[in-house]
């Protein structure tokens, strides 16, 4: 067989014609452009057995990548079953016994826990004003283990579920209009700056009765995506209708500990 | 015809006698194959191999490793400094949460886990005002006018919306469909609802809901079909309007 002995430059200039590459044999296989055989034990470029295989790494004329296989049928072709070498080992720091393997938005992957269900529900039993035109923080202090935050337990994609129950202060007996507010739900990163991941303005019927009791009540969700274990979060709302609107009004004195009658926050991963 | 070429670095000769070792960027090389990719081996810097890629003695692929690897640990053994650095696969199933699953041949794509992933939709259609009576399937800013099922599984949609209402009763009430595959306005799909809200004509109103679709498998389609009903036509607002998709 003819030997050819090429620097690289010359081999770049050489590869304007169809040519392979083999490293390491003398048969580089047919179906590959660049051929490399470990072990040096091919005998033939139009049949290799599995065991010869099994330590060649090729990539073919459609660009494919085999590492242990001459025939990739993939971008990138693993096959470690012919001898004790295992197929895939990513170590970016994150790996760890019983983890899957996810992706973020673009397909790169990491390491994480197995997702498990979780969720909590958050309440508040402090009345409030949530001023006209102005972003107010909800508080969730009943269940939040000391937390006037959300924190999340585990690493996930989340879905948080408003569940408002309030009053439009001052609004005149009759008067029908619809109520409106933005409401972002947000990752608290100091305590004057925060991120917003996801938000709405929401509207609703509301018919006044007078005084602080235009009571008035919906539910709507907002979701977040890859939150870190103990990421805090919190969502705030801001009225956009002209009124100021309240939680905890007009209770009687036995109703103003009893979470019902204040907004409350469901927090599940999905 | 074929051609047997040993591939030599730029900077040397160090094909061995035995076997034929090919270096690209480095005269110290390893393995079969070896590319150090910076040309700094011989730095002393701490990251120095972290550029390399070898093809060992054994055929393993290996990159990254932060000490000059003699071996790899597997057949493709990648070491990176930071999570999400050592593997990109983009099958279009990508998307934060998604988690890899492998099929019967070993062919591997991102999916939905319970509990690990649900992603959220913006419409982008119908853009114009919605008849009373009229079916409008939704289009979505994954360029679909359905959600695709990558895993067999049971799934949630949940739909956040507002819309201008037109009309005159001060009510306006709409049906919410799914349909599987196609979209039939004979049925009712495979889960639908009828909301009603109160509204005042020329003014938004929002509405919030939930949809299930039991049992799906790979490939089916999800159609999100909507119909504004007794009374009034409805002009959504697309940036206010939102489907969450979750596997349940």
């Amino acid at each position: 067989m003819k030997k050819i002995i090429l620097s690289g430059y010359v081999f770049i200039i050489s590869a304007s014609v169809f040519s392979q590459v083999g490293i390491n044999t003398r048969t580089p296989y047919t179906n590959s452009v660049f051929h490399i055989d470990a072990k040096g034990n091919n005998t033939s470029a139009t049949s290799v057995t599995r065991a010869q295989e099994a330590d060649d790494v090729v990539i073919d004329k459609s660009g494919n990548i085999g590492v242990g296989v001459v025939n990739p049928t993939a971008k990138v072709h693993i096959d470690s079953s012919k001898g004790t070498i295992k197929p895939l080992r990513l170590a970016d720091g994150s790996q760890g016994i019983n983890k899957y393997f996810f992706s973020d938005t673009q397909g790169r992957g990491t390491w994480k826990d197995k997702p498990m269900p979780n969720g909590i529900v958050y309440y508040s039993t402090t009345p409030k004003t949530l001023t006209k035109n102005v972003f107010t923080e909800l508080p969730v202090e009943v269940n939040s283990a000391g937390y006037s935050r959300i924190t999340i337990p585990r690493a996930g994609n989340y879905v948080f579920t408003l569940r408002w129950w309030g009053a439009l202060d001052a609004i005149p007996i009759g008067t029908k209009l619809m109520s409106t507010a933005t409401i972002q739900l947000c990752r608290y990163v100091s305590s004057t700056t925060s991120t917003v991941l996801d938000q709405t303005t929401y509207y609703t019927s509301v018919t006044g009765v007078g005084g602080s009791t235009t009571r008035f009540s919906f539910t709507v969700s907002f979701f977040a995506s890859n939150l870190p274990a103990g990421d805090i979060l919190f969502l705030r709302l801001r009225p956009d209708d002209g009124y100021n609107w309240l939680t905890g009004a007009s209770l009687a004195a036995d109703q103003v500990k009893q979470t019902i009658y204040y907004p409350s926050i469901m927090v599940y991963n999905i | 015809m074929k051609k047997y070429i040993i591939l030599f670095g730029l900077s040397l000769l160090t094909s061995s006698l035995c076997k034929a070792q090919v270096s690209i960027n480095t005269s110290s090389p390893l393995g079969i194959f070896y590319i150090d990719g910076a040309a700094d081996n011989t730095t002393t810097s701490a990251n120095r191999f972290k550029n390399d890629v070898m093809v060992d003695v054994n055929g393993s692929l290996v990159l990254g490793k932060a000490t000059q690897p003699s071996v790899g640990q597997a057949k493709v053994d990648i070491t990176s400094d930071a999570a999400y650095g050592t593997l990109k696969m983009a099958d279009g199933g990508e998307g934060d949460g998604m988690v890899l699953f492998g099929d019967a041949n070993g062919y591997a794509r991102w999916g939905m886990l319970k509990g690990s992933g649900g992603y959220r939709l913006s419409l982008t259609a119908p853009t114009a005002a919605m008849a009373t009576g009229t079916f409008y399937t939704v289009g979505f800013n994954n360029s679909l006018n359905y959600i695709p099922i990558t895993e067999k599984g049971s799934y949630i949609v949940m739909i956040r919306m507002a819309a201008t209402y037109t009309g005159t009763l001060g009510r306006t009430g709409g049906y919410f469909y799914l349909h599987k595959n196609t979209v039939n306005t004979a049925t009712m799909g495979i889960d639908s609802i009828e909301m009603y809200m109160e509204c005042l004509t020329g003014k938004k109103f929002s509405t919030y809901t939930v949809l299930r679709a039991l049992d799906l498998a790979v490939g089916d389609k999800i159609y999100l079909v909507m119909r504004p009903q007794t009374e009034g036509t409805w002009t959504l607002d697309l940036s206010l309007t939102t489907v969450f998709f979750y596997r349940v």
